[in-house]
């Protein structure tokens, strides 16, 4: 009988500094990853895993939201965004990337979210956008925000 | 898409036989309004030839969210034009009614109503206005993800916990087994406002069978909310994912013809796609 697993690629981290990224109270100016080209892991599905720490003293009931703007042809991407880590805005036009999470954040100061999401949705190229309007920079230090994804495909046998 | 309205032109749906006309009932929607400083209803009950007997929510001249019936109103949050926010009116008992919501900035608001009153021979189901006599409370913005069930969502009439507020928001009501089992109709509006354009998946109706929504002055369709990519669709009609369809097409290619030997599979090895 034919058995299909899953046959996963290594965990990634995604170039992305989320470290003293500024808040937005119209949840616009954020940060964008470096792009993920899938012509090279040729991946069915991915799993990411997101961890991003507010700052100090956020404003209570606020969020973190992470959306996924793909591309076709490796050049031009979702919503305008570009190849590389970098502030970005898509102004007038986030709803057309895809959000794939939202945080709800409370007052804690340095509380680190951590959430996995699985399945989502692949492109040629890919990048990663995230903004927050918690009220106070996220943490300083890079290494309390990671993102990573891991490439899934299938065998059978 | 979602459905959008325009006050200046009197635009909105109408149920004229209406599935629910009593307590308890829950409403959930998002909404996006394009203009403040008057009073807007979004979703009405009522007995339409009179002005009296009524239920609805929407928003009021200062810019807050309310919950009302014919004698009792209450409001409670910040409306903020052209922006989405995610409103549930539990109409509970008729001492109980509670309005909640999620704005877009992430906080959420909680109000209640116990001023004790009884609607009576409810006929008439409207987004996008009041029907008392006349249309009233016009709305304009948008409207999208309408669902309601027969019963209230919180044990005990209780304030809505504000991760099953959330789960709602970006999952959708399927998403919650507990709330799916009573959705009396379900209504995505990406496509029409009314039901002449009903199709599977963008509409669902419960045992109270199928329902006509007519659109009045010539609502239309506009933008959609931002939904979370796992958002769950009606039962039977969400789109089999990527796995899925690998998994059934390899079953559909491994499986033998008839009349060839199945040992000729057990020699084709590992394959990878």
């Amino acid at each position: 009988m034919t058995t299909a697993t899953p046959l996963y690629g290594t965990a990634t981290d995604l170039t992305i500094t989320l470290a003293s990224l500024a808040s937005d109270t119209a949840l616009i100016a954020g940060r964008q990853s470096g792009v993920i080209a899938n012509t090279t892991d040729k991946a069915v599905l991915i799993d990411l895993f997101v961890k991003v720490t507010t700052g100090t003293t956020p404003t209570a009931a606020r969020q973190i939201e992470i959306w996924l703007a793909g591309s076709v042809d490796e050049t031009l991407f979702a919503a305008g965004a570009g190849t590389s880590d970098a502030n970005f805005s898509p102004t007038g036009q986030k709803s057309n990337m895809k959000l794939l999470y939202i945080i709800a954040t409370d007052s804690t100061s340095d509380r680190a979210y951590q959430v996995a999401l699985e399945d989502v949705p692949v492109f040629p190229a890919w990048v990663i956008f995230i903004v927050h309007n918690t009220g106070v920079n996220l943490n300083a230090t890079g290494g309390n925000h990671k993102v990573t994804y891991r490439t899934r495909k299938f065998e059978s046998a | 898409m979602s459905a959008q309205f325009l006050a200046a032109s009197s635009q909105y749906i109408k149920n004229a036989a209406t599935p629910v006309t009593a307590v308890p009932f829950t409403v959930g929607m998002w909404v996006h309004p394009t203009t403040t400083g008057a009073a807007r209803t979004f979703f009405g009950l009522s007995n339409a030839a009179v002005s009296g007997n009524y239920f609805h929510f929407g928003q009021t001249a200062a810019n807050t969210w309310t919950i009302e019936t014919t004698g009792g109103a209450v409001a409670s949050g910040t409306v903020t034009a052209n922006q989405w926010a995610f409103l549930v009116a539990r109409f509970i008992t008729a001492a109980n009614r509670r309005l909640g919501g999620l704005q877009f900035d992430g906080s959420t608001f909680s109000v209640q109503d116990t001023f004790s009153d009884t609607p009576a021979t409810i006929n008439t189901m409207t987004l996008g206005t009041i029907l008392r006599n006349t249309p009233l409370n016009l709305f304009s913005g948008n409207i999208a993800e309408f669902w309601l069930t027969n019963t209230d969502i919180q044990p005990g009439g209780a304030q809505l916990q504000d991760a099953l507020l959330r789960q709602l928001a970006y999952a959708g009501p399927f998403s919650v087994p507990h709330i799916a089992k009573d959705i009396v109709e379900y209504r995505s509006l990406r496509k029409y406002p009314s039901s002449e354009g009903d199709e599977e998946g963008e509409v669902f109706h419960g045992a109270l069978g199928r329902q006509t929504w007519a659109n009045v002055n010539g609502a239309t369709v506009s933008h959609h909310p931002p939904l979370q990519y796992e958002y769950a669709r009606p039962p039977g009609t969400q789109k089999p994912s990527l796995w899925q369809k690998l998994l059934r097409s390899q079953t559909l290619s491994q499986e033998p013809a008839p009349f060839v030997q199945p040992t000729m599979y057990l020699t084709q090895g590992t394959q990878r796609f």
